[in-house]
């Protein structure tokens, strides 16, 4: 090739080689080495497709233009080594003569490095881009889809409630399109849902998650209001104007239903149960004043005592609905304390004494003369805490505990004290990991328990809600084998002497 | 007998996983990390195959052509397929539209190689829960069975290794 030409390749980045028909190298531009890695020291006669493998399968092209049926052949952006970033393109033209015609081809190589870096960048960005915004709208899509088929209510506000977002089974549970609510408060749809209790939930120490169902009600459009059970969470993301709160809304009007109508069933079937068995044992009574032989008398017995069990299961229950639907009232009279203690004791002394086990009775001196409560209820545990400890003792004694300790004034000046009692027997005792279980509805610590002492389960978890209900807990210490003491308290403000005084005259 | 050089393309749209193969195969890796491939780039593997009906093996020099991924602003050049023995079609199985060009980029490739044997790999297949492949299979694949430049279809995963090594061994055989 005239020196010319050369130079004016080579001002272009251009490179160029000269091979024969059989592919053999012929001639070679000077720095064609800079873009052909492997190029040996020797490489005139050297097979061009042994160095630059990209040639393989070229043949028929390369015949193609030997006859003039092809101009020329390109192949860009060929990246050579993985080590650097060179890319080159090749451009595969004849090797014309004088007299138009020849064997030879020349390849000429040229630097697209410049051309392809900027490429390169160019299209990560955009094909990033692309697969980004394909996995958005799909992620979007499928939590639309999430969110409108979700058969619970669900809205979404901002961090001072503004609502933003809510779903179709919100609409239709609140009766409301979309438009009317968005932007909004969220009060209008939970009205005694105040942000302060709001602000103390969510003050927990990992906000994210879902808080347990709250039970509230909602108000619709219409002016309904909805039982409903909500959670809620907060919604943190680091884009500030997507933080806010997600609240899911379940209507709960069904299942209120349902609860009242089981409470219903559940406080006539009792009252049903009682009035059979009060003439039952009525009559039995009557029965026992009458003349009798040995094994009639042993009858009869068996019959009053049967129903008068059948009496406690059935209070029991009642008490139970009661508790649970709310219902339960409790009075504020004054009361001896000592008295209702006492009364418990005498009560169950007779049981006591068949299996040959003393009660003891050990008080404070410091104790109230008199407080105000519920008599009944507070011996209604005492009778149950006692009787459990009869029935799982079989020696020794069961003791009883009364404590107390003042605990502030109430408004109307009266002391308030915390009263303690404490029931110790030396039965069976119970296993750490079953105490739990123990103030649970329906539950005893194993079934065998109901086999061999009866019971329905119901005793403890009634004491622990009335002890709730008066201001105090319910709680168990036992070792198995070893015994248990059940405590119990509650708080209730003490009955000033004065007014007793008052009273007496 | 000496190696003979074969020339074999992988073609497909961008991202399907083209280079990722090509890197499993030569290199014994895999990154997650996606980097657009620009132009053309050659990989070298020496394997060794064999045809069925034979015992004796060769040696084969394969020249792996990874070539840029189609997007919706440039096509694939063709005159890179020229002079190819085998192509290896390649979708990605969590991206429907590269499924649905797979027809497109046989036909491109065919058109310059007639006489080549082409191999569909679907790709990413660690992505995907089975049951949806029967939906694939229905949709995409059928339409390919009664062509007979196409060996078969491999569920391919770069990641894990699978059916990588096959489908380089299925073509190689098929290139003697």
């Amino acid at each position: 090739m005239n020196n010319l030409l050369n130079k004016f390749l080579s001002v272009y980045g251009t490179e160029y080689l000269v091979i024969d028909k059989d592919w053999k190298i012929i001639e070679k531009s000077l720095k064609v080495n800079y873009f052909i890695d492997n190029l040996p020291q020797i490489y005139f006669g050297e097979d061009i497709r042994e160095i630059i493998s990209e040639l393989v399968g070229l043949e028929n092209i390369a015949n193609e233009i030997r006859n003039g049926e092809r101009s020329k052949f390109e192949i860009k952006a060929i990246k050579v080594s993985s080590d650097k970033s060179l890319y080159i393109d090749i451009c595969i033209i004849q090797n014309l003569n004088e007299n138009l015609v020849s064997d030879e081809l020349i390849l000429l190589i040229s630097d697209a490095t410049e051309r392809m870096v900027l490429e390169q960048s160019l299209v990560q960005g955009a094909n990033e881009t692309n697969l980004l915004l394909k996995q958005l709208t799909a992620s979007k899509q499928y939590i639309d889809q999430i969110v409108t088929s979700m058969a619970d209510a669900l809205l979404v506000t901002t961090l001072s409630g503004k609502i933003k977002t809510i779903n179709f089974a919100a609409q239709r549970l609140l009766e409301s399109e979309e438009v009317e609510l968005v932007d909004r408060h969220i009060s209008i749809v939970l009205p005694n849902f105040d942000t302060w209790q709001r602000e103390e939930l969510s003050d927990s120490k990992n906000p994210t998650t879902l808080t347990q169902e709250i039970e509230t009600t909602c108000q619709t459009k219409s002016g309904k209001i909805i039982p409903v059970a909500f959670s809620y969470a907060k919604i943190q993301t680091e884009i500030e104007r997507f933080q806010g709160y997600i609240y899911i809304l379940r209507d709960m009007t069904e299942r209120k239903q349902a609860e009242l109508a089981k409470q219903e069933f559940l406080a006539t079937i009792s009252h049903e149960i009682r009035t059979p068995i009060a003439s039952v044992m009525g009559i039995a009574d009557l029965l026992l004043d009458t003349e009798l032989c040995d094994e009639q008398q042993e009858f009869v017995n068996t019959i009053y005592n049967s129903g008068k069990s059948l009496l406690t299961i059935v209070n029991d229950i009642l008490d139970f609905a009661k508790i649970e639907s709310g219902k339960m009232e409790l009075e504020t009279e004054p009361f001896y304390l000592c008295n209702c203690i006492e009364e418990a004791i005498s009560l169950l002394s007779p049981k006591a004494k068949e299996k040959k086990l003393a009660i003891v009775l050990n008080h404070l001196p410091d104790l109230p003369k008199m407080i105000l409560g519920d008599i009944t209820r507070v011996r209604q545990i005492l009778l149950n805490l006692i009787s459990n400890a009869i029935k799982f003792s079989s020696q020794g004694k069961v003791e009883v505990f009364v404590s107390s300790r003042q605990i502030t004034r109430t408004q109307e000046g009266n002391e308030l004290y915390e009263i303690q009692f404490a029931v110790k027997d030396s039965g069976i005792g119970i296993a750490r990991d079953r105490q739990d279980r123990l103030f649970q509805s329906f539950s005893q610590v194993n079934s065998s328990i109901t086999r061999k002492y009866g019971g329905t389960g119901l005793g403890l978890s009634i004491c622990k809600q009335l002890s709730e209900l008066m201001g105090g807990r319910i709680w168990v210490e036992s070792e198995l084998g070893e015994g248990s003491t059940f405590y119990f308290t509650i708080t209730a403000p003490i009955f000033s002497l004065n007014l007793e005084n008052e009273i007496v005259i | 007998m000496s190696a003979i050089s074969r020339k074999i393309c992988l073609v497909g749209d961008f991202g399907v996983g083209k280079t990722s193969l090509v890197r499993r195969f030569v290199d014994r890796q895999f990154s997650d990390k996606y980097l657009s491939t620009v132009g053309v780039k050659i990989s070298r593997k020496l394997v060794e195959a064999s045809k069925k009906e034979l015992t004796t093996s060769q040696e084969i020099n394969l020249l792996i052509w990874d070539i840029e991924g189609s997007n919706k602003y440039k096509a694939i050049s063709p005159s890179y397929f020229q002079g190819a023995k085998g192509g290896i079609i390649v979708a990605d199985l969590t991206r429907e539209d590269t499924l649905e060009h797979l027809k497109e980029h046989l036909e491109s490739f065919l058109t310059v190689n007639p006489q080549s044997y082409t191999i569909l790999a679907l790709n990413k297949s660690d992505l995907i829960e089975s049951e949806y492949l029967k939906k694939i299979q229905e949709i995409y694949i059928c339409q390919f069975e009664n062509n007979p430049m196409v060996l078969n279809t491999y569920l391919t995963s770069a990641k894990t290794g699978i059916n990588v090594d096959e489908i380089f061994k299925l073509l190689a055989d098929n290139m003697i």
